[in-house]
């Protein structure tokens, strides 16, 4: 990887926010300690941010996803309209309004909070209550299950994920280009999360499949990725 | 004074902070400081240097320090600025944590890219990337750099605001920024004039 200006090094800095999941596990982490952050906003204004900014994630797509997305999403509209004007679109858009994914498993058991107080914030706030006054929630599955009946009470706003699998189409069966746009980006997010056996799996199983395919040239590229990444090392 | 301790700072109007406070609120509500605070405050902690590992625990430990602190919160100073000054505490706590204790397996995965960044694609892998150089150049720098850097460069605070978060003369934020960022373009220059980075 070429090395960035030092300017785009501090914005991928300021853009390193934690994502709506990550968001939801540490509200149900703190509420679980004892921390009254409520039940809170956050998670569904990031999930309305997340489909507010839809467009700028669809450009971000390689351009054989966005050809693939656009062909299933277009075919069936057409075919709709052709065929069965009186139905509502909405009924197809049904499975958008599934469980948000503040939902997820994993979250980490609570612990006792074990905070010195700095000097600099003790002169803040010089009337503090003593330590043992503090919230000591080890564990406290009431509020969990609390907190988790309260996410599948909430109102619908699915995650920027949620909203991709429910409006991304499955690639079509039969498919060549749905099929290569598929092992390329699954090589490329396992090249970003460090995975690099299986972007070299992912890769093989392209270059063995489609050893002319459209997407050649993206597969060099990921392969290239891959050797700077293996070389790194 | 709290306000004398931490500084003051012309609030603009509409800040998050502004709302918070409020003329008639002498107390912000937690659950409203964490909403519009605590991405801010997980992005600073990770940029000053606390391990993946060990970032819920850290964010935990702010938040459980400002739900005993909040209603000793006079509203003179800035909330954003009181709430940095404990997350920079934290943070140095666990780094200091990190050099006292041996390294754990937990730590293995920070070897791999750490990466927020969602999506999938050639995009979301540069943008990957790009965050990994990001954070590997500012552990570079020492432990006083980085927190007056990343409080100026990254969470965007005025020299008095930094002041009052780290607890260091005006004079000394300016020339501790100013070696930071020297230090910060020569680790970028050395990188890119490394072999494995040719032109």
């Amino acid at each position: 990887m070429s090395i960035e200006p030092e300017d785009v090094l501090e914005e991928a800095l300021r853009g390193d926010l934690p994502t709506p999941a990550t968001e939801a596990r540490l509200r149900r982490r703190l509420v679980a300690a004892g921390v009254a952050v409520g039940q809170g906003v956050a998670t569904t204004t990031a999930a309305a941010a997340g489909a507010g900014s839809w467009g700028v994630k669809l450009a971000g797509l390689s351009w054989g996803l966005k050809l693939g997305l656009a062909a299933a999403v277009a075919v069936p509209a057409v075919g709709l309209l052709l065929e069965r004007p009186a139905e509502s679109p909405r009924a197809a858009a049904a499975p958008v309004g599934s469980p948000p994914s503040s939902a997820a498993p994993g979250n980490a058991p609570p612990r006792a909070p074990a905070v010195e107080v700095p000097p600099a914030i003790e002169r803040a706030a010089p009337a503090a209550p003593a330590p043992e006054r503090l919230p000591r929630v080890v564990k406290a599955p009431a509020a969990e299950a609390a907190r988790a009946r309260e996410v599948e009470a909430a109102p619908s706003h699915p995650s920027r994920a949620e909203f991709a699998t429910a409006a991304a189409p499955a690639p079509q069966a039969g498919s060549t280009l749905a099929e290569e746009t598929r092992l390329l980006d699954g090589a490329f997010a396992a090249l970003a999360a460090g995975q690099r056996d299986r972007a070299a799996a992912l890769l093989h199983q392209h270059e063995a499949r489609f050893p002319a395919g459209l997407l050649v040239q993206e597969r060099e590229r990921a392969k290239t990725r891959l050797t700077d990444m293996s070389r790194g090392e | 004074m709290v306000a004398e301790a931490l500084g003051r700072r012309a609030v603009p109007p509409g800040s998050a902070a502004d709302e918070l406070r409020g003329a008639a609120a002498p107390t912000p509500d937690l659950g409203a400081v964490y909403d519009a605070h605590f991405r801010y405050v997980w992005r600073c902690l990770r940029s000053l240097g606390v391990r993946d590992s060990q970032l819920d625990d850290a964010l935990q430990d702010v938040f459980v320090v400002v739900q005993r602190r909040l209603a000793d919160f006079d509203g003179g100073a800035e909330l954003r600025t009181w709430l940095y000054a404990i997350a920079l505490r934290i943070a140095r706590k666990y780094r200091e944590r990190r050099l006292r204790e041996p390294a754990s397996l937990d730590d293995a995965p920070e070897q791999a890219p750490r990466t927020a960044v969602t999506g999938s694609g050639e995009r979301a892998l540069l943008a990957s990337e790009r965050l990994a150089l990001a954070h590997d150049i500012l552990a570079t720098l020492s432990d006083e750099q980085r927190e007056v850097f990343v409080l100026a460069r990254v969470e965007q605070m005025s020299a008095p605001e930094i002041a009052s978060v780290v607890g260091i003369p005006l004079n000394t934020v300016y020339s501790r920024l100013r070696a930071a960022r020297l230090a910060f373009e020569a680790e970028v220059a050395r990188r890119r004039d490394s072999p494995r980075n040719p032109p």
